[in-house]
């Protein structure tokens, strides 16, 4: 088969270098698509049609829900309430503050499944706490931005769901059968992970926090303590209703998402009631505003994706890597090497779903891989480069936050950056931390 | 009325429709999952008209709402100290390309509504069209954006936030 190298470079080139020209991504994906169209004959509104077609499909639908579910949980109060239950378990340790940081992102990151909306809004709690308390405010943003990144690998998140997708379109871009991969499996894969991470993150603050003498928190009394926990169990009811309805098989994710929001609205609006009804406008208006990026980002990679797949791309990639290794391990490194160098210029969402039909060909199509291991060690990757400069999203809004500046708040990061990466060997050399939660609850999928 | 006035409300009715679309979804979503359970029954367009009309018109929407807001995401590996022409230079380029993609939505996304006779499978009356309907709306409001952007016109682009971000506000 004749490969067209000039429409090739017209696809990656275009796209590269308006990229670097500080172009928004999704125009960069959309663009290049276009004169690329042009230049293969290929009718403009064709194109237009796979950007919509790509949007097209019923588990994306899971996306507007998760985030309108977070956005209904943050202006609900749930942030107090997530500190509060964390501060309950292991606020009276030494260095409690920083302890609380990490488990509370682990709660919150598994409601919400951002990091920047738990940098934001935990942050904006949890900082000038720890601040008050004499803990530094490297260490305090540092760790605020760090932790937060469990929030993508622990479930649910919608970056899964964009995952997911990826694969759908990367296996028919690969020439195979569609390839459903479950959502259920998925969420599953990312509990062991991302708690293994919150507990690399809560071993180097507590060694952190005994060496400077960080204070103890204060303790709550017997009525205090029930009062956190019901309000603690509440907020993490809408993730059982998500992960557990998915896996149990009751809901698809789409149906689970929309059931959570529910959920979520009468808790916030009829249990609590600390906001009025009319404040869910506002809600709305903000997934909108989160929706624009990453519906507009999936829109736009679906053609970039069509034109890759014409082009063969994937398949040269398969084999450009496979002739500097064939040896598995070693492409793992290759991989994750390639991914966190990514992921410190270019942002999540588009990385899924430009990289996933790339290299879901040679790792998991090749050499074997499963896509829920490849799937965790991906977002592992791209979760790092959330919080590392000079584009990390979490470490933006976590100076922005701590009020301090970037430089300050990586150099906070330092020590969690190390955990964060042997955190990431372990899962992509271990295939076990993945997978063994997805083989014991749905062996048959 | 001004020109600036005119697409305010324009932006503030996609606004609107498109979180409409938004919560109609998720009404007919679980509204679907409730009948399903308890009357062995459920909403036989459900899945077409959600993910095929309701998705589609959010998704080009809201991409109309962020190129308004300056929301999408970019690369910045721009040192802090680069020249303000420099600066000039790559926002105009990007209002540019912005104002060409708009144009493709618009022209080609009329051109796609035009195209298609089909009716939508499980409600006949609607057609097929209909999906893709939003789309030349959105080139529409991307075009006047980055035009105005681009030869610096009067704009009011916090107008959407000051309508939206104080609903249900305690006083």
């Amino acid at each position: 088969m004749i490969v067209d190298r000039i429409a090739i470079t017209l696809l990656l080139g275009i796209f590269g270098v308006l990229v670097l020209l500080r172009v928004p991504i999704t125009f960069c994906l959309a663009i290049s698509a276009i004169v690329t169209g042009l230049y293969l004959n290929v009718p403009l509104e064709a194109i237009v049609k796979v950007m919509a077609d790509g949007v097209m499909n019923f588990s994306l639908l899971a996306i507007p829900f998760f985030i309108i579910m977070g956005e209904i949980m943050n202006e609900g109060g749930i942030s107090r309430r997530i500190v509060n239950l964390a501060n309950l378990f292991v606020g009276r340790l030494p260095g409690g503050l920083a302890l609380v940081n990490v488990l509370d992102s682990m709660f919150f990151g598994g409601i919400s499944g951002s990091a920047v909306a738990d940098v934001s809004s935990l942050g904006s709690i949890v900082i000038p706490m720890m601040k008050k308390q004499g803990y530094d405010e490297e260490f305090a943003v540092g760790l605020t931005v760090c932790s937060a990144c469990q929030g993508i690998i622990i479930p649910p998140s919608h970056n899964m769901i964009i995952y997911a997708f990826a694969v759908g379109t990367a296996s028919q871009l690969a020439g195979g059968s569609l390839m459903v991969l479950s959502v259920g499996k998925l969420f599953l894969g990312g509990y062991l992970p991302g708690i293994l991470m919150g507990l690399a993150m809560l071993v180097i603050s507590l060694i952190i926090a005994i060496k400077r003498r960080y204070p103890r928190g204060e303790g709550y009394t017997l009525k205090e303590a029930f009062h956190i926990l019901w309000d603690g169990f509440l907020a993490m009811c809408t993730a059982l209703i998500v992960v557990g309805g998915v896996v149990i098989g009751v809901f698809t994710a789409t149906e689970a998402a929309a059931f959570a929001v529910i959920y979520a609205f009468i808790i916030t609006f009829f249990v609590h009631r600390e906001v009025s009804l009319f404040r869910f406008v506002k809600i709305l208006y903000s997934s909108l505003k989160t929706l624009a990026i990453v519906m507009s980002l999936i829109a736009a990679a679906s053609a970039y994706g069509h034109l890759l797949s014409r082009l063969q791309v994937p398949r040269l990639t398969t084999e450009w890597l496979l002739s500097i290794t064939d040896n598995y391990y070693l492409l793992l490194l290759l991989v994750n090497l390639m991914l966190l160098i990514l992921g410190c210029i270019m942002d999540m969402a588009p990385l899924i779903l430009i990289c996933t039909p790339i290299l879901y060909p040679v790792l998991v199509l090749k050499m074997g891989m499963d896509p829920v291991h490849f799937g965790i060690m991906l977002l592992m990757n791209l979760s790092i480069g959330l919080c590392t400069p000079p584009v990390g999203a979490a470490l933006f809004v976590g100076s922005a936050v701590g009020k301090i500046p970037i430089e300050r708040a990586a150099k906070g990061c330092l020590p969690f950056y190390l955990s964060m990466l042997i955190t990431l060997i372990l899962v992509t050399y271990i295939p076990a931390l993945t997978l063994t939660l997805p083989n014991l609850f749905m062996p048959g999928e | 009325m001004k020109t600036r006035d005119l697409f305010n409300r324009i932006h503030f009715f996609s606004a609107i429709l498109a979180s409409a679309c938004l919560a109609f979804q998720l009404i007919i979503i679980s509204s679907n999952v409730i009948m399903r359970y308890f009357f062995q029954s459920g909403i036989s367009w459900m899945e077409e008209i959600s993910k095929d009309v309701l998705m589609t018109a959010f998704t080009f929407l809201s991409m109309a709402i962020g190129v308004k807001l300056d929301l999408h995401i970019n690369v910045n590996l721009f040192p802090q100290k680069t020249p303000q022409w420099v600066t000039t230079f790559l926002q105009k380029l990007k209002y540019l390309i912005l104002a060409i993609i708009g144009f493709v939505f618009l022209y080609y996304g009329i051109l796609l509504i035009l195209g298609i006779k089909a009716r939508i499978a499980s409600i006949p009356i609607l057609p097929a069209s209909l999906q893709f309907i939003m789309i030349p709306l959105a080139g529409f409001l991307i075009i006047y954006d980055s035009v105005a952007n681009l030869f610096n016109m009067e704009k009011d682009d916090s107008y959407l936030d000051r309508k939206f971000m104080s609903a249900g506000e305690k006083k």
